[in-house]
């Protein structure tokens, strides 16, 4: 008995790091058209985020207003 | 003047609020990112769906306006609305029934009714009441506030009225929890100007010194309550920020790259909170991998239907039967204003209609060709027993042509010479033999006859047949057992994979496509779909024992279904059995999957890229465990006979999907060579 997704908001036996192994694949043997695929920064972006993505919000969430301004003054320059 | 406290986790927040409950009366909630989470990081993709279903009113009407357009006209609107609001009152407020009623109106004309405000409302709760999850620690607390005799408000600030709030309230199942449920819309005092609370308190006549909101805003759930000197919890739930973060991702990267627009549709599917509970394994593979196969497969067929105009489906027995479910649960909300066509479920199969397909044209090669194609068909006796021919009576024809009812006819046995099959080429052609085999179908043929006119089949000039595959007989078989009639109807066939592995002669009265596989088309990816065909047909398998045949009575026809209570009958059973958790998985799959498709507004070409590696991940590289769990326990064809061929005739490798758990675990390459030899095959064939 499972949960249909996994405590990192992946799907249950069909995690992200496996979409990614297959992608790799893609790039070397023909498993299908992809049609771009996951694409890297993307792919490693989402990785990162399923895996720490939850211990990092709870870090940075005390710093939400300090980190809008931010994100504000950086969108302006 | 007390500070709002804030929590960064729901579990913290609902502990303080339990421990300081004895000093509180009453007990207010925000409604939105707090009580009730969405599923998407962004509220306003709500109005996207709603913005075609009136498009596609509009339409109707005869008014050409995309959903871009309408959901400009809309936001207009509602802005304006904002500024006039503005000028009376503190905050910026705007009233969903106002506006929407002045966008209607302004796409409409005089087209515009009362009922269309009526529909479009309703389908626009239904949209937000898909993406809506209560969140589980907040009823539970706010169960334990009634049972201790709190006063419970709900409090938000949103363009919905309070009687729109408490639809959404309800079907989250909180409304009998609650006292009332009060919006900004129905009065333009909203909780961030602070001027709701004042209201609230007069006309609920509450001590705001015993009164504690709970709210995710800093401003207007925080500072606002404790300027008016109630006690109020803010809380910032790093979890939720974590679960969009990754819904925005999946569905901004899926503007650019199509791979990710099925990840996207996943990711909206999962379950949350309290749907999130523990299940089979057969469960989590219905709903994760079959699901979205077969929702997208259903979508694709209601939007031919659309376009094709057509006005009836058929789906065929028995895997249609979880089509057709399928069909019922996601085209309400995939196509809300309802253009759709009639369907019916066709009791068929292939041994009913191979009787009735000869009542006209007689055994036609490709007919034989389809019965001895099966390795264990062999002989005249096969060829008898799937059209149901009477073999002894039959048997001087095959004399006259030397043949007799067990010459071998097919090469993959021990015995076969050519010569049999020319003699049979020979018998074809034979008039006597045809005469006869006519006179000994027509009785069935008559009832089927009956029983699609019954049905309404001829009513219509052209229907959708939808069939899990694969060579399309079924179809065929009906085509050739309905094609002499005048008011046959043009037959669009759609299958789940189409082998073709006897080519299809698709007429302009009868074509046949593959949806998601179509050896027609070079898809690599869906082409894994051969690797395990016996898993989606028990998936979608009908829980009724198969046809057998039309039975033509005085009164009308019967159907004969095969019986239950032998070893065959059993084993269906044991394996209905075993796959139940399989299809409860993808009914509730495909709910999620409607939701979720609807609010994307994508359909299976946008999902074509993901379904490619699902299929190559799930079925040619699958997981040793994947195959265990999914793997049928018995799955049965009467078409199939039981005579055994010879081994060096044919050269087949053990399919990857029927080998053993110590080969799947331990042979590392084992999937990389049967995955080329399959993509050599599928290239060349």
């Amino acid at each position: 008995m499972k949960n249909l997704k996994t405590p990192r908001y992946d799907i249950t036996g069909n995690s992200f790091f496996r979409v990614l192994r297959f992608n790799l694949l893609n790039k070397v043997a023909p498993t299908g058209n992809y049609r771009l695929g996951t694409g890297l920064r993307p792919g490693m972006t989402l990785l990162f985020l399923h895996w720490f993505g939850r211990p990092l919000f709870r870090l940075l969430i005390r710093y939400d207003p300090h980190l809008h301004r931010l994100h504000q003054k950086l969108k302006r320059h | 003047m007390r500070e709002p406290k804030t929590f960064f986790s729901l579990a913290q927040l609902v502990d303080h609020g339990r421990s300081c409950a004895s000093n509180y009366q009453t007990v207010s909630f925000d409604l939105f990112d707090t009580l009730l989470i969405r599923r998407i990081h962004d509220p306003d993709l709500v109005k996207l769906p709603v913005a075609r279903y009136i498009a596609s009113l509009a339409k109707a009407a005869g008014i050409e306006k995309s959903p871009r357009a309408v959901q400009n006209i809309r936001d207009r609107i509602e802005q304006h609305q904002r500024v006039e609001t503005g000028e009376a009152f503190d905050d910026h407020e705007a009233c969903y029934p106002v506006f929407m009623e002045k966008t209607l109106q302004d796409i409409f004309g005089s087209y515009y009714d009362e009922k269309l405000l009526t529909d479009v409302t309703r389908y626009e709760l239904e949209m937000e009441s898909r993406v809506l999850v209560p969140r589980q620690l907040f009823v539970e607390w706010l169960e334990q506030l009634q049972a201790q005799n709190k006063r419970l408000f709900i409090i938000s600030d949103i363009y919905l009225p309070a009687e729109h709030l408490k639809v959404l309230v309800e079907r989250a199942g909180l409304l009998h929890l609650v006292e009332d449920v009060v919006s900004s819309a129905d009065t333009f005092l909203a909780k961030a100007s602070g001027k709701a609370f004042p209201l609230v308190q007069e006309k609920y006549g509450i001590d705001a010194t015993t009164w504690l909101h709970v709210g995710d805003n800093p401003i207007s759930d925080g500072l606002r309550p404790t300027e008016f000197g109630i006690d109020a919890l803010i809380l910032k739930d790093s979890d939720e920020k974590f679960r969009k973060a990754l819904i925005k991702r999946y569905y901004n990267y899926g503007k650019g790259r199509p791979f990710y627009r099925g990840r996207a549709l996943q990711q909206l599917m999962l379950t949350l909170e309290g749907e999130a509970v523990e299940k089979d394994g057969l469960y989590i593979e219905g709903y994760n991998f079959l699901a979205p196969l077969i929702g997208a497969f259903v979508q694709r067929i209601a939007e031919e239907c659309r376009r094709l105009g057509l006005a009836k489906v058929f789906f065929f027995s028995r895997e249609g039967y979880t089509f057709k479910k399928v069909w019922d649960i996601i085209t309400p909300t995939l196509f809300p204003d309802g253009n759709l066509p009639e369907t019916e479920y066709l009791y068929v199969s292939r041994m009913a209609l191979a009787g009735a397909s000869c009542a006209h044209q007689g055994l036609t090669s490709v007919s034989a060709n389809i019965a001895l194609l099966p390795q264990g068909n062999k002989d005249f006796r096969d060829i008898a027993r799937i059209f149901q021919f009477d073999v002894h009576a039959l048997e001087p024809h095959l004399h006259a042509h030397k043949l007799s009812p067990d010459s071998i006819l097919s090469p993959l046995h021990e015995g076969y010479d050519k010569k049999f099959s020319v003699r049979f080429m020979e018998l074809l052609e034979d008039y006597d033999f045809q005469k006869a085999v006519k006179e000994q179908t027509a009785a069935s043929h008559a009832a089927l006859m009956k029983y699609l006119t019954e049905l309404d089949l001829f009513a219509h000039s052209q229907v959708a047949m939808v069939d899990i595959g694969w060579l399309g007989t079924i179809q065929r078989f009906l085509y050739d057992a309905v094609k002499h009639r005048h008011d046959c109807p043009r037959m669009h066939g759609y299958v789940f994979g189409a082998t073709r592995g006897i080519p299809f002669e698709g007429t302009l009265k009868n074509s046949l496509e593959g949806v998601i596989y179509d050896r027609s088309r070079l898809e690599l990816g869906a082409s894994c779909l051969l690797y395990a065909r016996d898993l989606f047909e028990e998936a979608c398998r009908a829980p009724h024992p198969t046809l057998e045949g039309y039975i033509d009575t005085e009164e009308g026809y019967e159907l004969k279904f095969r019986k239950t209570d032998d070893a065959t009958g059993r084993a269906e059973l044991e394996q209905d059995q075993y796959y139940h958790p399989l299809q409860q998985g993808i009914y509730a799959g495909v709910e999620a999957y409607a939701g979720a498709s609807s609010l994307l507004g994508y359909g299976l070409n946008d999902y074509r890229p993901w379904f490619s590696y699902l299929l190559t991940a799930k079925l040619a590289f699958p997981k040793t465990s994947e195959v265990v769990t999914m793997h049928h326990r018995h799955h049965l064809d009467d078409f199939y006979g039981a005579s055994q061929p010879n081994k060096k005739r044919i050269r087949e490798t053990k399919a990857l999907w029927d080998r053993s758990i110590f080969s799947l675990r331990f042979f590392p390459l084992l999937r990389t060579r049967l995955f080329w030899k399959h993509i050599r095959t599928v290239i060349n064939s």
